[in-house]
C-alpha cells in the first residue's frame, strides 16, 4: 500500500510539477498583462475556479467531463511511473530548446510511449488526431488572435468615447476573459490526471484524502506561478495594449475549449502573438524565438514517446503484466531505473549548481569591477579637486600677496618721494657751498640705491618661491650644497629668462651671469653635452 | 463593496470629471494669467492683486485634483497601462501652473521697470505663451477622446511656441541695442522677466511632447 501511494506520488510529481513550472507560468504572465491581479475579486475567483475545474473529474461523471480515451489509461502503478518520470525527462530536454515548451505534448507522447511498450503498438488514428489538433490549435489561435486584434483595435481607437470608459470596458472583458482562460486551462489539462489508476489505492478513505492532499499541494504551488511577479515567458513579451491583451486572452481560452486534447498554454502564447504580430504589422517576437518554440513543442512529443517506451521496456512494462501492480515481480528493473534517474538527477543537480556557482562569481566579479571602476574613478576626481583647490589657494595667495605689495610699495614709494621732496627742499634753502653739496649727494645715493630694486628683486624671488615650491624643495634636497644665488639662477632659468634678462635682473653684467650658469654646472654634474635648461625643467 | 468594484464605472466617470476640472483650472490659470500681466504693465495695481489671489486659488485646486487623480489611478485600478503617462503629463500641467504662480509672485516682488515702449511686446508675449499652453489643453482632452486629432494640436503648440520665442528674442534685442538710457541692471531684470514668460511656451512644447509620446503608445 505505501509503496504504491509512494510511486502514484512520485509520478503525479514528475507530472504536475512541469505543468506548474511551465504552462501555469505562461498563464500567469496574461494575468499580469490583463491587470486582473489588481482586483481582489479576480485574485479570489481564480484559484476557486481552477479549484472547482480540476476536481471536477474526481467528484462528477457525465458527458461534459473531459477524459482520457480508455485505451491509454493505464491501469498499472509501474507504467504511470515510466510516463510520469517519461515526461519529466522530456519537457526537461525541450525547455532547453525553448521555456515555453508544451508539457501536455511530452506527456500525451509519454502515454503513446507507454502503450507501445505494453501492447507492442500504437493507436495510430488517436495519435494523428492529437497531432493534428496540437498543429491546428496554434493555427487557429493565431487566425483568431489577428482577426479579434483588428476589431479590438478598432472599437479602441474610434472617436467620441472617453478613454477611461474605453479602458474601463476593456478591464471587465479581460477580467472575465482571464477567468475564463484559466477555466479553459484546468477544463483542457485536467484530463492529464485521470492517467492515475486511483483505484489501485484500494477503496475507502484512502483514494479521497489522496485526491484531496494532491489537489490541494497543486493549488498551493499553481497560485504561487499564477499570482507572484515572475511572469516567465510572458513577462518580457506582454508590454501592449488591453486591445492586443484581450484579442489573445480570448483567442487562447476558445482554442483551449475547442481542442478535444490537452494542448500547451506556452505554444497558444507564441502562437497569438504571431497573430497579433501579423494583424498589427509590429513584430512582437523575433524569427529566432518563434522557431525555437516550434521546435520545442515538436521535439517535447517525440522525446516523451521514446523516453518513455525505453522507461516502459526497462520497467517491464508489457500487457500480461498489466494489473499486477506490486513491484517484487520488477525488482530488478526497478532498482536500475531509480539508480539511473537519482544519477541522471545528481548530474543534474551537480551541473546546475556549478553553472549557479558560475554565474554568482561572474556577477561578484562585474560588481567588484564596477565597484573597482567606481572608486577609481571618484579617487581620480578627489585628487583633481585637491590639486584644483590647491593650486586657487596659491592663486589666491599670490594675489593676496600682490596685492599687499602693491600697497605697501605705494605706501613706501610715497613716503620716499615725499623724503627725497623734503631733503631737497631743505637743500635749496641751504647757501651754496660743501653743506649744499653734501646734502644733494645724499638725495643722489638715496636714488641710487632705490634704482637698484633690492627691495623689489627680494619680493620677486619670494613669490617664484611660492610659486615653484615644490621645484625649490626637489633642488635643495638633491643639491644642498648650492648657495643662495645659484638657486637663484636656476629658478631664473626654470622660467625661461635670457642671461641678458637675469643679468638686469641681479644686477650683475652678462658676462658674470655665464660664469654663474658655468658654476651651476659644474655644481649640478653636468656633462658638456646636457643642457642646463633642460636638467633644470626636468627636476 | 470594494470586492466588487471590478464591474463599476463609478469610480471611472469620477476620474472623467477629475481630470476635466483639472484642465478648466489650468485654463482659467492661464486666463487668470493674461490679465495679470496686463494689469501689471499698465500699473492696475487693485486688479493685479485680485488677479494674484485667484491664480492662488486656483493653483491650490489644481494641487487638491491631482492628488486625487492619482489616488484613482494606483489606488483603484483605474487605466493601469495608461497611468504612467497620465501622471507624467499631470506634473507637466502642474509645473505650467508653478511657471504662472512663480512669474506673477516675481511681478509682484521684484516690480521690474518696463518701459512704456516694451508694454505691447510684454503683453504679445504673454499672450503666445499662454496661447501655446492652451492649445495643450484641447490636445490633452483630443487624447482621451479623439487620439487621431492630437498631432493637430501638439503642431499648433509648437508653432506658438517659436512665435513666442522669435518676440522674446526681439525683446531682449531691443532692451539691450535700443535702450541706452536703462541701467545694465534693468536691462537683465527685464531680459530675465521675458526668459520666465517665454519659459511658459517652453513648458507648454514639453506637454505636446508628452501627448505626441502617448497618443503614439496608444496606437500600440
Amino acid at each position: 500500500m505505501f509503496l504504491s501511494l509512494l510511486s502514484l506520488l512520485v509520478a503525479l510529481v514528475a507530472v504536475t510539477l512541469p505543468f506548474v513550472r511551465v504552462e501555469f507560468t505562461a498563464l500567469g504572465g496574461t494575468v499580469v498583462a490583463s491587470g486582473a491581479r489588481e482586483f481582489p475579486l479576480i485574485k479570489l475567483l481564480i484559484p476557486l475556479l481552477a479549484l472547482a475545474t480540476l476536481s471536477l473529474p474526481f467528484l462528477v461523471d457525465g458527458p461534459w467531463v473531459r477524459r482520457l480515451p480508455e485505451g491509454l489509461v493505464p491501469a498499472d502503478l509501474p507504467s504511470v511511473v515510466a510516463i510520469g518520470l517519461g515526461a519529466a525527462a522530456a519537457v526537461a530536454t525541450a525547455t532547453l530548446i525553448h521555456r515555453g515548451s508544451g508539457v501536455p505534448y511530452a506527456v500525451m507522447g509519454a502515454v503513446f510511449g507507454c502503450q507501445l511498450a505494453r501492447d507492442g503498438q500504437v493507436e495510430w488514428v488517436l495519435l494523428g488526431q492529437m497531432a493534428g489538433c496540437w498543429l491546428v490549435a496554434p493555427l487557429l489561435c493565431c487566425l483568431l488572435s489577428a482577426l479579434l486584434s483588428n476589431w479590438f483595435q478598432r472599437y479602441a481607437s474610434r472617436g467620441g468615447r472617453h478613454l477611461a470608459f474605453v479602458d474601463r470596458r476593456f478591464q471587465i472583458c479581460l477580467c472575465v476573459a482571464e477567468l475564463l482562460l484559466v477555466v479553459s486551462v484546468v477544463w483542457n489539462m485536467g484530463p492529464v490526471l485521470t492517467l492515475f489508476p486511483l483505484a489501485v489505492l484500494g477503496g475507502g478513505w484512502v483514494p479521497a484524502l489522496f485526491t484531496l492532499f494532491v489537489v490541494g499541494m497543486l493549488s498551493l504551488v499553481s497560485m504561487r506561478f499564477l499570482l507572484s511577479r515572475s511572469t516567465g515567458l510572458a513577462e518580457s513579451v506582454l508590454d501592449f495594449g488591453p486591445a492586443w491583451t484581450l484579442a489573445l486572452v480570448l483567442s487562447m481560452a476558445l482554442c483551449l475549449l475547442l481542442s478535444p486534447t490537452p494542448l500547451s498554454v506556452g505554444s497558444l502564447l507564441m502562437a497569438g502573438l504571431v497573430g497579433i504580430s501579423l494583424a498589427q504589422q509590429n513584430a512582437l517576437l523575433s524569427g529566432e524565438d518563434i522557431l525555437k518554440s516550434a521546435a520545442s513543442s515538436l521535439s517535447a512529443p517525440v522525446l516523451g514517446l521514446l523516453i518513455s517506451y525505453c522507461l516502459g521496456m526497462v520497467l517491464g512494462v508489457r500487457a500480461d503484466t498489466v494489473g499486477m501492480d506490486g513491484w517484487n515481480a520488477r525488482l530488478l528493473p526497478t532498482l536500475i531505473l531509480l539508480g539511473v534517474v537519482a544519477m541522471a538527477l545528481a548530474l543534474y543537480l551537480y551541473v546546475r549548481a556549478g553553472r549557479n556557482e558560475a554565474r554568482r562569481e561572474q556577477t561578484l566579479r562585474f560588481r567588484e569591477e564596477q565597484v573597482y571602476s567606481t572608486q577609481k574613478a571618484l579617487s581620480a576626481l578627489e585628487v583633481r579637486v585637491e590639486t584644483h583647490e590647491k593650486e586657487l589657494l596659491n592663486k589666491l595667495e599670490i594675489k593676496r600677496k600682490e596685492l599687499v605689495d602693491f600697497a605697501v610699495g605705494v605706501s613706501d614709494q610715497k613716503a620716499f618721494m615725499e623724503n627725497v621732496y623734503d631733503q631737497l627742499s631743505r637743500a635749496r634753502e641751504l647757501p651754496d657751498g660743501p653743506s649744499r653739496e653734501q646734502a644733494l649727494d645724499q638725495v643722489l645715493s638715496q636714488l641710487r640705491d632705490r634704482m637698484y630694486f633690492t627691495r623689489e628683486m627680494n619680493d620677486f624671488y619670494a613669490r617664484t618661491e611660492v610659486l615653484h615650491r615644490d621645484f625649490n624643495m626637489r633642488l635643495k634636497e638633491s643639491f644642498p650644497h648650492l648657495t643662495e644665488s645659484e638657486r637663484r639662477l636656476a629658478n631664473l632659468l626654470r622660467q625661461g629668462f635670457s642671461s641678458k634678462y637675469i643679468a638686469s635682473l641681479m644686477n650683475i653684467t652678462p658676462k658674470s651671469v655665464e660664469i654663474s650658469r658655468y658654476r651651476l654646472r659644474t655644481k649640478l654634474g653636468l656633462k658638456r653635452s646636457d643642457n642646463l635648461v633642460q636638467f633644470i625643467k626636468s627636476l | 463593496m470594494k470586492l466588487f468594484q471590478v464591474f463599476s464605472t463609478t469610480r471611472t466617470k469620477l476620474f472623467v470629471e477629475s481630470v476635466d476640472k483639472l484642465l478648466n483650472t489650468v485654463d482659467t490659470s492661464l486666463i487668470l494669467f493674461k490679465e495679470a500681466v496686463r494689469s501689471y504693465l499698465y500699473n492696475d495695481a487693485e486688479s493685479f492683486d485680485r488677479t494674484l489671489s485667484a491664480m492662488a486659488t486656483e493653483e491650490t485646486e489644481a494641487g487638491v485634483l491631482r492628488r486625487d487623480i492619482e489616488s484613482m489611478l494606483y489606488s483603484r485600478g483605474t487605466l493601469i497601462r495608461y497611468r504612467g503617462d497620465i501622471m507624467r503629463l499631470l506634473e507637466r500641467y502642474d509645473h505650467i501652473l508653478s511657471i504662472l504662480s512663480d512669474d506673477v509672485i516675481q511681478f509682484e516682488i521684484e516690480s521690474p521697470t518696463v518701459p512704456a515702449e516694451l508694454r505691447k511686446e510684454f503683453v504679445k508675449l504673454a499672450e503666445l505663451a499662454t496661447l501655446a499652453a492652451e492649445t495643450t489643453i484641447p490636445g490633452t482632452k483630443a487624447y482621451f477622446t479623439h487620439p487621431d486629432q492630437v498631432s493637430e494640436n501638439i503642431h499648433r503648440v509648437y508653432l506658438y511656441n517659436k512665435q513666442a520665442v522669435k518676440l522674446s528674442q526681439s525683446i531682449k534685442r531691443t532692451v539691450f541695442h535700443d535702450m541706452e538710457p536703462l541701467k545694465l541692471s534693468e536691462k537683465f531684470h527685464l531680459r530675465y522677466f521675458a526668459l520666465h514668460i517665454e519659459d511658459l511656451s517652453t513648458a507648454a512644447v514639453k506637454v505636446a511632447e508628452q501627448l505626441s509620446v502617448m497618443s503614439i503608445k496608444r496606437s500600440l
